[in-house]
């Protein structure tokens, strides 16, 4: 929601949403989430097969930039992405995705995501220094695609414990 | 009048009745007690205005709606429950159309009151909702928050100068200001001094019924919002799947929450999160829904909350309902 009431995107169109994770995964039912977007990922499929190159890689931290006044709507990244990143913009005809709020990073500020994060889920890491045990490019649920290479690093839930009264 | 009751003492005051209703900062169809009963209750008054932002269940039943600023468009302080902060609100465009600020509304209302008949509104006639704001404040709140005059709030929210836990200069908030185990001051006001076994509530249906708030809302605010209902489109009541099991109810039924008071239809989710005797759903109010919690929600007063708020609490907690799929 801190990015929606950042960005105000038309109705519809989600740059970064939350995902209950299955009970398979996490044995409660709404209580351990992904909140996913776009992942800038290394060799970013959208970039690709943009016929008019309105995608662009910073050099400086990796945002994958997705500039909408080149876009022709063609629809490609969307299909293409496999995390379901680029959404099609009804009103402008138009691919958008998650920007990473590189202007806000570019005058020194967090991404709304993180800012309104309230349990500091979501963290903005040099992945080139990050190294912690207990996290994982790929967790469960998650979609592997080691092509693209996606900028992301999980660190895994700790399983309840589960302490039951018997009924 | 027992705020808890809304509905009830608008059926029963009569010295004098209730004749006219002004509804402000409240959409008391999703948040009072016993819709059923309300509904009853709301064909009394001879007329019922409502002052809101939003066509919410209770505007649907007013007679005449006063479009009121949002934060926008007016000058306020913002104190909050449950937390120390005080923040100052700008005006940051100009009222919308006809909407007017609560002490615009008010002063306009005075002004016609006197001219009907002088003297019988002491509200003042004209005001300022800035200077209105400005009166807010006084030396005690300046010294309560730390701050020399309003103006600092612009530079940002101020925390009060208290304390976050009680007992922290080891003293309790009690006359003798020591743990008191016979409490007067509990049999001054009608309860025992010493505590005693008292029976709960009687289930008068097969599951306890909760209606706990949603991190998506504060009451019925903020749900209605298109960008925040993009999370959150639409209610859900929460069933142990033994209790379903038991019921013939899968996952993502549409069910029926029903008992004495009344009823709600809407999908049910399967979960072990949930005791198997309990059925849990949001208190909320979502746009172009007729879901109200309040259907099944009775008012029946709780034994404490007199001495802190004016009137006692209701048993929100003593709820029961039972389900069955449609
Ligand atoms: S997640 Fe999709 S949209 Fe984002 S960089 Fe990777 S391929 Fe492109
Ligand atoms: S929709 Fe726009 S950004 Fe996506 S591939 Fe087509 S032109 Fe490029």
């Amino acid at each position: 929601m801190a990015c929606k009431n950042q960005y105000h995107q038309e109705n519809g169109v989600i740059w970064r949403d939350v995902y209950e994770l299955k009970e398979e995964i996490y044995p409660h039912r709404e209580r351990a989430f992904y909140s996913l977007a776009c992942n800038h990922c290394e060799n970013p499929t959208c970039l690709n097969v943009c016929p008019v190159v309105a995608y662009y890689k910073r050099d400086a931290d990796g945002v994958v930039v997705h500039e909408q006044d080149k876009c022709i709507g063609c629809g490609n990244c969307i299909r293409s992405c496999p995390y379901g990143a680029p959404r099609y913009n009804p009103v402008l005809k138009r691919a958008e995705k998650c920007s990473f709020c590189w202007q806000r990073l570019d005058d020194g500020r967090k991404p709304a995501c993180v800012l309104g994060c309230p349990t500091d889920a979501l963290q903005i890491v040099d992945l080139a220094e990050f190294d912690e045990a207990n996290a994982v490019q790929y967790p469960a649920g998650f979609p592997r695609y080691p092509a693209l290479n996606p900028s992301v690093s999980f660190r895994l839930p700790a399983m309840p414990k589960m302490i039951r009264r018997k009924l | 009048m027992n705020i808890n009751k809304t509905a009830e003492m608008l059926l029963t005051a009569d010295a004098p009745p209730i004749r006219v209703l002004w509804i402000s900062c409240k959409n008391v169809l999703s948040q009072d007690f016993d819709r059923p009963k309300m509904l009853e209750a709301f064909k009394k008054p001879e007329i019922i205005v409502s002052v809101e932002q939003f066509f919410t269940q209770t505007v649907e039943l007013s007679d005449i709606v006063l479009p009121v600023t949002t934060l926008f468009e007016e000058y306020t302080i913002n104190a909050s429950y449950w937390h120390y902060w005080l923040s100052v609100n700008e005006q940051a465009i100009k009222p919308m159309y006809e909407a007017k600020s609560n002490i615009e509304i008010a002063a306009a209302l005075s002004a016609r009151m006197n001219k009907l008949k002088p003297g019988s509104c002491t509200f003042p006639t004209e005001v300022d909702p800035r200077q209105w704001m400005i009166r807010e404040f006084n030396q005690d709140i300046y010294d309560l928050f730390g701050i020399d005059s309003w103006e600092d709030l612009k530079n940002g929210p101020a925390k009060a100068k208290m304390h976050p836990a009680s007992w922290h200069d080891l003293e309790f908030g009690t006359p003798s200001k020591k743990y008191e185990f016979r409490p007067d001051l509990c049999a001054e006001h009608g309860h025992q001094a010493l505590p005693e076994f008292k029976e709960a509530r009687k289930p008068y249906d097969k599951l306890r019924l909760l209606t706990p708030h949603t991190k998506f809302g504060i009451h019925s605010q903020f749900i209605n919002i298109d960008w925040m209902a993009e999370f959150n489109k639409k209610p859900y009541c929460y069933l142990h799947p033994g209790a379903a099991r038991e019921r013939g109810i899968s996952d993502g039924d549409q069910v029926r929450v029903f008992n004495k008071v009344g009823e709600v239809e809407l999908e049910v989710k399967l979960t072990e999160n949930v005791p198997a005797d309990v059925v849990m759903m949001y208190e909320a109010w979502f746009k172009n829904n007729s879901y109200n919690c309040q259907s099944v929600v009775d008012d029946t007063s709780s034994d404490m909350g007199k001495y802190k708020t004016g009137a006692p609490g209701v048993a929100i907690h003593d709820q029961f309902a039972d389900v069955a799929k449609v």
